[in-house]
């Protein structure tokens, strides 16, 4: 059963790496991009009345297109929802056992900032809130909440003049609560995040994205048997970002 | 084929993501199987000492108790030390139809090493809508080595323990309505026993419903 678990989110990854590497770059191919300037010996516009050889009168400017915000941008705002899997483990088997019913779908939203650090590497801050829950039959459902916040490193690279894909990570500190019959207890939490996202212009300077990644959320021995409230799993995300 | 220029196709996208997203987010839960069960019991309502309809009927005082179970929020049957036992139902014994002459029961319990659970069970045959005195019949079931840590659920196998002089179940296989009449819950041993939830149903019934998307 934790092999398949397992399998399920390389899977998952691989698919996300495939995503980034085959899809995103053919899709870019449709970008609409200006034509090549038809250009005559000297680098100017072709034209019948060629200069002759020798000659240095002064050249009119090339006209080139001004690079996009997406080039230009040092900072962004982003903010996404997301859907995900999640890792059942022992306090799932005690829930059941209390007569609750499974729990195969967690979500949640987050918000960051980043800065561009240099080149195509972005850094910054993100603050993430995950849930999920276990029905119960004729019954409160029990709910898990996991607040974090952590540090995030992006990658970001430019495929065209709208399209972008890239990888990040990060790794931070939280804290994850479960409440059973109105009752919480929390536990201290460690948050990790690795991804991969594809991002394209709607409207300059905001941008749409989605993301595929692994987030490991889990809070630590909120009980005498040891169980850890686990809100981790293979989530897909989508959300909007603002450059400046 | 018609091409598809670059801004036509970054809208389909755009569509397609929130087509997956509403498709994502209305994967929800199924409805749960009605199952008819004979004993639902959490142990969540206290009265005095104990969880309601529960008495203890051997052992010394203050052996059996309400407490806090695997969470701050479930709360259960404690017995503690050993030759204690408890009666209940405390939750609404409902009847229902068993096909297979044998019952089984579910818990949530948690034992301290060496320590050992015993739970009997008075049924009744329903007849007609009304509780007969006809026919009645014991149940039992052993936990010898009852887990030490909350977990998975337990599932108890209840075998018939008496055939009554009046030809009571546990003398055949019937096919037939009954309702639970008593619920015993003895422990021997060290230590102690929490004994979080109970559910008493048909052999084979109390399996935990899957969710699907």
């Amino acid at each position: 059963m934790q092999a398949r678990g397992t399998m399920a989110r390389v899977s998952a990854v691989a698919a996300s790496l495939l995503w980034v590497l085959c899809v995103a770059p053919a899709a870019a191919q449709w970008e609409t991009s200006p034509p090549p300037p038809q250009t005559g010996q000297y680098g100017a516009p072709a034209s019948p009345w060629e200069a002759p050889p020798g000659h240095t009168a002064a050249l009119p400017p090339v006209q080139l297109a001004p690079p996009s915000l997406l080039e230009t941008a040092g900072f962004l705002v982003q903010t996404s929802f997301f859907v995900s899997s999640t890792a059942v483990g022992e306090l799932d088997g005690a829930l059941r056992a209390h007569g609750y019913r499974s729990s195969d779908r967690a979500w949640g939203g987050n918000a960051s900032c980043l800065w561009r650090a240099v080149g195509v590497l972005w850094l910054g801050g993100r603050l993430e809130l995950r849930a999920r829950d276990w029905d119960r039959d004729g019954g409160v459902p029990a709910s898990a909440l996991g607040l974090s916040g952590m540090g995030v490193a992006h990658l970001r690279l430019v495929t065209g003049r709208s399209f972008e894909v890239g990888i990040s990570a990060g790794a931070g500190l939280g804290g994850a609560g479960l409440e059973v019959n109105e009752s919480t207890e929390v536990a201290f939490a460690v948050a990790l995040h690795a991804g991969a996202h594809m991002g394209m212009n709607i409207v300059e300077p905001v941008r749409a994205f989605i993301s595929l990644g692994y987030d490991f959320l889990q809070g630590f021995d909120f009980n005498e048997s040891g169980h850890d409230i686990d809100l981790s799993g293979v989530a897909f995300a989508a959300g909007l970002e603002v450059l400046q | 084929m018609r091409a598809v220029s670059g801004s036509h196709l970054q809208r389909r996208i755009a569509w397609a993501l929130v087509a997956l997203i509403l498709v994502a987010l209305a994967c929800g839960d199924d409805d749960a199987p009605q199952v008819p069960r004979l004993l639902y019991e959490d142990f969540e309502t206290r009265c005095g000492d104990l969880p309601c309809g529960w008495d203890q009927i051997a052992g010394t005082s203050g052996q059996a108790r309400y407490a806090t179970g695997f969470h701050a929020g479930e709360h259960g049957l404690v017995l503690e030390g050993s030759g204690v036992t408890a009666r209940g139902p405390g939750g609404d014994p409902m009847s229902a139809l068993v096909t297979f002459g044998g019952l089984q029961a579910r818990l949530a319990v948690r034992c301290d090493a060496g320590a050992t659970l015993v739970l009997r069970i008075g049924v009744r045959e329903v007849a007609d809508g009304t509780v007969g005195g006809l026919r009645a019949d014991s149940f039992e079931g052993r936990l010898l080595t009852p887990p030490t840590t909350w977990g998975a659920p337990v599932f108890v196998n209840l075998n018939a323990a008496s055939a009554l002089a009046d030809g009571g179940f546990g003398t055949s296989a019937p096919t037939g309505s009954i309702v639970i009449d008593s619920v015993t819950l003895t422990k021997t041993g060290p230590g102690q026993c929490v004994i979080d939830h109970l559910e008493i149903d048909d052999v084979g019934t109390l399996v935990v419903s899957d969710i699907s998307c």
